[in-house]
């Protein structure tokens, strides 16, 4: 393979990203080609990656080279990798196109485009990064580029503050994830992939430090694929843009985390403990995040709850040693999931920016191509058989099944959920009377915004079917998903499943086809379990304790004690003034000679 | 020098230098330090470095300190007024030098090594000593204190320019 | 190429232009004096290129030299030079600033020494990287503090300044003592000045017995109030009073100066006072120990207590505390085993060349924008992105290169000094560091959020001067070039791998 292909493909859209910024902010027109322009080029240049073979030696370019430390800018070109570079570029591809209608009243639309490449190169910079260090790079410009687009509409408060939350609860798992990287590097002494698989199991590491390692590695994940407990950013970032939320928050950012953990399955296999930590946390975040997706009744959020609960699956799936079914369901669940928001946002855009689904209603009629686009979708993530997430859910499933019951009949319960609220939403949507003047008007988008719905829902259908799924997972995946497959309690969890889907889909048809509104209300679901009421107190509480003990130092001792606080009323105002310039001073050298006390008894006399 | 007179002289620097702080009238805080820099070169001369302590007279002592009390008159600074003690402050400084001091005791007690006498460094002519040694090995020390005087003139004279209107 | 000349040459060179530049203002006409600022910045540029052919060798045994010129010596007059020299654009910039606050027959008469006595701080400063003894250590360290209570307290119309400059003064005068009396008391111990001679003496000093003879806590004693006078130089907890309100107090160029020259020449005289000690094995567990409480009081306080301020110039002085947090961090780190400094001298090089150039990057646009809004509060730079996109940009770099956002020198630097922790598996200190760099991220972003996400109040567009948009983009691209391409600024300092040129003692075996 020509070792330029992955550069340009990592570099193009960085290029892109650089010229509207600096030359094209002032020329929309000429910024939108260019970005759509690139993201094509990218697409093609994957497919051509994807049927060259792998490279025999590294490619990488040395930056840092220190005694302990060895970062290359070093770009990692293997099945695992090819496949994300499709998902990546190919939803990526479609997404651009979309936002060439949805954005195109948009003020700043050169802004626009020019942070959606900026993302596109810094997520393909994930999924190619050879080594920790650059993955953490990328990882964090992710992070800032997502922060951009969630806040794209930065005058609107509530997007200036989701923008925020999600920025902040990323750090807090980046912190994690840093540490981590940190202890590897320092029982290993590399960050490259390669050499850390070659390496680690020599080193005859205990138990207890790689859970730990294992684990704060992890933590990351769970911040940027919102698991539980830091999952409270993704419903918010509904803020920004319908196709960034298609793009960054269904299709790629969020499943960084997955594919992050996919890279280091081998080091998460060495742990039992942290496996199972991690199956946990996956499969709750699956049973939670549906739950809470029943209850709202914005079409953006339900859809923010329905990736959450699928990411789940996926890192639960990482946590029973099946990496190969987390990334089969990473893939097919890019491309449904990348179908309903891009459909939901078809609907919003022709609805002028209605998001309630009780608003909706009778979408059928007046939008035919969505409609049948988002059905597709739908019934994919939904697990109707013969679509490709039956076949994902499957897989995942059944790992769950031979490994461990409790996890399996979790799943279970959240396939039935899922059936549920999605068949709620797709009802309230799309069937009955509309509901509002504006759905009355609803129809389709033009051809740009339809297209890539069209070509989506195709890849919906088959991307699934295992002669396809597996061949575009390359070899080494697919042995694993064989493996499953062979591990026996196949037809079992089939049926169950199958029932599963049948059941939850016939009681919300049930209860929601002749719904005006809400029949069921259930406040703790509604208010998301009090979570982002829960953190915003300890957050306010932590930031006004950090605040007055930073402030207690600033004003109190130095001003306030040692010069104000024996000032009392007794003193004259003159005296007071003069104290103020020179009982600073005084209080200042007093610190300094206690420094050196201590400093002296630390040092001389301990 | 007899330990007898180290202690004597040593004290009464001490007392001066008290005085220099507690005293109220800055004329006697003046004068108070010239009484301190004189026993300082008393305790030179016991260390028979002579010339030093000639100078420490005659810059310190001498110079300096009538330069302050030029100052102090010309600028005719009153008795400080009578106030009282900030408590704080000085339970303050108190417990910060005691602190220090006790350190110093501490790390002098053990280091017995310190009683040993120190070889004499300077033989017998230590004017012509001192002048060799700055002037040939020690010159580069020498010359940026130079700039370091003049560095300090040009401060003393920005800072202190009166304001041409 | 032509032939190699004596390092010594530099400081001359700059003295001789301190003196020349005094003499022609006593004789000049009129009341502008921005003539100086230019003439010292291009002749330091020169200075600057000269001394890339400077030998490193001074024709002096180490071991009776006051003077060396080894690759850190240089590189640390580099920094020196540097630092003057956009010093000095800032203080053109800071022009009608000052002239306001200085009395004189006409605008800016009363502004020469202002011009002049940088340029002998620098000369100071360079003394400091090569000086070897304590003599030369306490006489250029002098220099500089000397001029630095002057120009501190130069504005003597405006209260603050005044104020900053008796309260530096004073503190400053109580570290000097310190210094002072530590190295009488190393004398005492050693009967040397010379740091290579005392690094031979030492270890017979404690040889018999140090812990008997109680030599070895004496030793530790004086250690400590070295340790405590540079600590006060490098703003480190809990020595670090003085320093928001006498950066704020103080006019904005001396401020850069003071957070940047004054704090590298006390860093490198610090890595030259331990390279006499820290190899000895008694002594070195106690030495890093204090060393790394310093680093952790450090970081904390200055980054924590950042977090409230919202006047830009305060928090940038809390900022240069927590960053010398940093630094310490990688003297905390020193593997007494290595036989050598080279890690730690490296981080800090590297660190404080990063430093360097955002620091001052980010003082140059403050002072351009707080003469155009008359102010210095972060509010003050709301919407700049509106009204200078150019000078919003360089802020935006700054404050990402500060932050420790990769690609930009100040990420490699952090970088550099989180592995000399690591390396001697500092945990402590590394996630104290990490946390402290998420709090960072907090107030400098809050500076750009300002900027870029904020209403401008006034709209009038910010005007800067053509030589300082050119520093500004300068900087800027060094920024990311030396965050890029490490490798260039690296090869200037000394690593494992190349042999010590020169002059440094040799380590005790």
């Amino acid at each position: 393979m020509d070792p330029h292909l992955p550069w340009f493909v990592l570099l193009n859209p960085l290029l892109t990203a650089a010229l509207i910024h600096l030359a094209l902010r002032r020329a929309p027109a000429a910024a939108t080609g260019l970005s759509v322009l690139s993201a094509v080029l990218g697409l093609i240049t994957a497919i051509g990656i994807w049927f060259s073979g792998t490279p025999s030696a590294p490619i990488e370019i040395s930056w840092i080279q220190l005694a302990s430390l060895r970062i290359p800018i070093g770009l990692l070109v293997d099945p695992l990798s090819k496949v994300m570079l499709l998902v990546v570029t190919g939803v990526g591809a479609l997404v651009h196109i979309y936002s060439t209608v949805y954005m195109a009243k948009d003020e700043s639309k050169g802004r626009f485009f020019g942070n959606l490449s900026l993302f596109m190169f810094s997520m393909l910079g994930i999924v190619l990064a050879n080594n920790f260090a650059m993955m953490f790079i990328f990882w964090e410009l992710v992070g800032v580029s997502s922060y951009l687009l969630i806040g794209h509409w930065f005058t609107r408060d509530s997007a200036a503050a989701a923008a925020n939350k999600a920025f902040l609860t990323n750090r807090i798992g980046d912190f994690g994830f840093m540490l981590g990287i940190l202890l590897l590097w320092s029982a290993s002494g590399t960050v490259v992939f390669p050499e850390l698989a070659a390496k680690i199991g020599s080193l005859n590491l205990s138990a207890g430090f790689l859970t730990a390692a294992v684990l704060l590695v992890f933590c990351g994940a769970v911040g940027k694929s919102a698991q539980l407990p830091l999952h409270v950013w993704l419903p918010d970032a509904m803020e920004g843009p319908t196709p960034v939320s298609a793009l960054i928050h269904a299709a790629t950012m969020v499943a960084a985390g997955v594919y992050m953990l996919a890279r280091i399955s081998f080091l998460i296999t060495l742990s039992p403990a942290a496996q199972s930590v991690i199956a946990w946390i996956g499969i709750l975040t699956a049973v939670f995040a549906a739950l809470l997706a029943t209850q709202q009744d914005d079409i953006k959020r339900i859809l923010a709850y329905s990736t959450l609960s699928q990411l789940g699956y996926m890192v639960s799936a990482i946590g029973l040693a099946a990496p190969g079914a987390a990334m089969f369901h990473l893939f097919t669940h890019a491309f449904f999931k990348a179908l309903l928001f891009l459909g939901a946002g078809a609907i919003i855009h022709a609805l002028h920016h209605e998001q309630n689904i009780w608003k909706m209603g009778g979408l059928a009629k007046s939008m035919r191509l969505t409609f049948l686009t988002f059905a597709l979708g739908y019934l994919a993530l939904i697990g109707c058989p013969g679509l490709s997430g039956f076949f994902s859910k499957d897989l995942i499933l059944l790992a769950a099944w031979q490994q461990s019951k409790p996890v399996f009949a979790l799943g279970l319960f959240t396939a039935l959920l899922t059936a549920f609220y999605m068949t709620r939403l797709f009802v309230v949507v799309f069937l009955g009377q509309p509901r509002s003047a504006a759905a009355e008007h609803g129809h389709d988008g033009p051809v740009a915004m339809t297209a890539p719905l069209t070509l989506l829902a195709l890849l919906s259908v088959v991307a699934g079917w295992p002669f396809i799924g597996h061949t575009l997972m390359g070899h080494d995946l697919a042995e694993g998903l064989h493996k499953i497959h062979a591990g026996g309690g196949a037809e079992t969890v089939m049926s169950l499943a199958t029932a599963a889907f049948f059941v939850g889909g016939a009681i919300a048809l049930a209860l929601y086809s002749k719904a005006k509104r809400d029949p069921l209300r259930i406040a703790p679901l509604q208010n998301k379990f009090y979570i982002d009421e829960i953190y915003a107190a300890f957050i306010s509480a932590t930031q006004d304790l950090l605040a007055s003990v930073s402030n207690w130092i600033d004003r109190w001792i130095l001003d306030g004690m040692l010069v104000r606080g024996l000032s009392g009323a007794t003193w004259g105002t003159g005296f007071l003034l003069r104290f103020l310039q020179f009982g600073n001073l005084q209080a200042y050298a007093f610190l300094f000679g206690l420094g050196v006390v201590v400093l002296i008894y630390l040092m001389a006399l301990r | 020098m007899s330990p007898l007179l180290f202690w004597i002289f040593a004290a009464l620097m001490l007392v001066f230098g008290i005085g220099v702080i507690i005293n109220r009238n800055p004329v006697a805080s003046a004068l108070s330090l010239v009484a301190s820099f004189l026993c300082l070169a008393a305790l030179f001369v016991g260390l028979n470095a002579y010339f030093i302590a000639v100078i420490q007279v005659l810059v310190y002592a001498g110079a300096v300190m009538v330069l302050f009390l030029f100052i102090i008159m010309l600028l005719d600074l009153r008795e400080e007024q009578r106030r009282r003690f900030n408590l704080l402050a000085v339970a303050g400084g108190a417990l910060v030098s005691l602190g220090f001091v006790a350190e110093l005791v501490l790390v002098l007690r053990k280091f017995t090594l310190g009683q040993k006498p120190f070889a004499p460094i300077a033989q017998v002519d230590d004017v012509r000593q001192i002048g060799m040694t700055l002037f040939s090995t020690h010159n580069l020390p020498l010359q940026v204190t130079g700039v370091l005087i003049l560095v300090a003139t040009i401060g003393v004279v920005v800072l202190s320019k009166r304001d041409l209107k | 190429m032509p032939a190699p000349l004596a390092p010594l040459t530099l400081e001359i060179v700059v003295l001789l232009l301190g003196i020349v530049l005094l003499g022609f203002e006593s004789f000049s006409k009129g009341g502008d004096r921005g003539w100086m600022a230019r003439w010292s910045v291009a002749i330091l540029s020169v200075v600057f290129a000269w001394s890339f052919f400077t030998t490193g060798d001074t024709g002096v045994d180490p071991s009776h030299a006051f003077y060396c010129a080894d690759p850190l010596a240089l590189f640390f007059k580099r920094i020196a030079l540097l630092t003057t020299i956009i010093v000095m654009v800032i203080s053109l910039e800071f022009r009608p600033v000052l002239e306001k606050f200085i009395p004189g027959i006409q605008p800016g008469s009363g502004t020469g020494e202002f011009f002049a006595l940088p340029v002998f701080t620098c000369a100071g400063l360079m003394f400091m990287a090569s000086a070897v003894d304590f003599l030369l250590i306490f006489v250029a360290l002098e220099l500089v503090t000397i001029s630095f209570y002057v120009l501190v307290a130069y504005m003597r119309r405006q209260n603050a300044s005044l104020e900053a400059g008796v309260k530096y003064l004073i503190l400053g005068a109580l570290s000097t003592g310190f210094l002072v009396y530590g190295i009488t008391w190393i004398f005492g111990l050693t009967g040397e000045t010379n740091l290579a001679r005392i690094t031979q003496v030492l270890p017979s000093l404690l040889a018999e017995g140090g812990r008997l003879h109680g030599s070895e806590s004496a030793l530790l004693f004086a250690l400590m109030l070295l340790l405590i006078a540079l600590g006060f130089k490098v703003a480190a907890a809990p020595l670090q009073f003085w320093v928001p309100d006498v950066y704020q107090g103080a006019p904005t160029p001396v401020t850069a100066f003071l957070s940047v020259g004054s704090k590298a020449a006390g860093f490198i005289v610090l890595a030259r006072v331990l390279q006499t000690v820290v190899f000895l094995p008694s002594i070195a567990p106690k030495v890093l120990s204090v060393l790394g409480l310093l680093a952790v009081l450090t970081l904390l306080y200055g980054n924590l207590a950042a977090l409230p301020q919202d006047n830009l110039k305060r928090m940038l002085a809390y900022s240069s505390i927590g960053h010398a947090g940093y630094l310490l961090v990688a003297f905390a780190s020193i593997d007494p085993a290595a036989g050598n400094l080279y890690r730690t001298q490296t981080a800090i090089g590297f660190y404080l060349f990063g430093y360097l150039l955002m620091t001052l990057l980010s003082f140059l646009v403050m002072t351009v924008v707080s003469r155009h809004s008359r102010g210095d509060d972060i509010v003050h730079f709301n919407g700049l992105s509106k009204r200078s996109p150019f000078l919003a940009f360089g802020m935006l770099i700054a404050m990402l290169s500060l932050a420790g956002i990769p690609f930009t020198a100040g990420f490699y630097g952090k970088l550099l000094v989180f592995s000399t922790a690591i390396a001697r598996q500092n945990f402590l200190l590394v996630s104290v560091g990490i946390i402290t760099v998420a709090a960072g991220f907090y107030f400098y972003l809050k500076v750009v959020s300002a900027m870029y996400w904020k209403e401008p109040t006034e709209d009038q567009p910010v005007t800067a001067s053509g030589l300082t948009k050119f520093t500004v983009a300068a900087l800027c691209t060094a920024i990311f070039y030396f965050g890029i391409f490490p490798q260039s600024l690296l090869s200037m300092l000394p690593s494992d791998k190349a042999a010590p040129v020169a002059v440094s003692p040799a380590p005790h075996k």
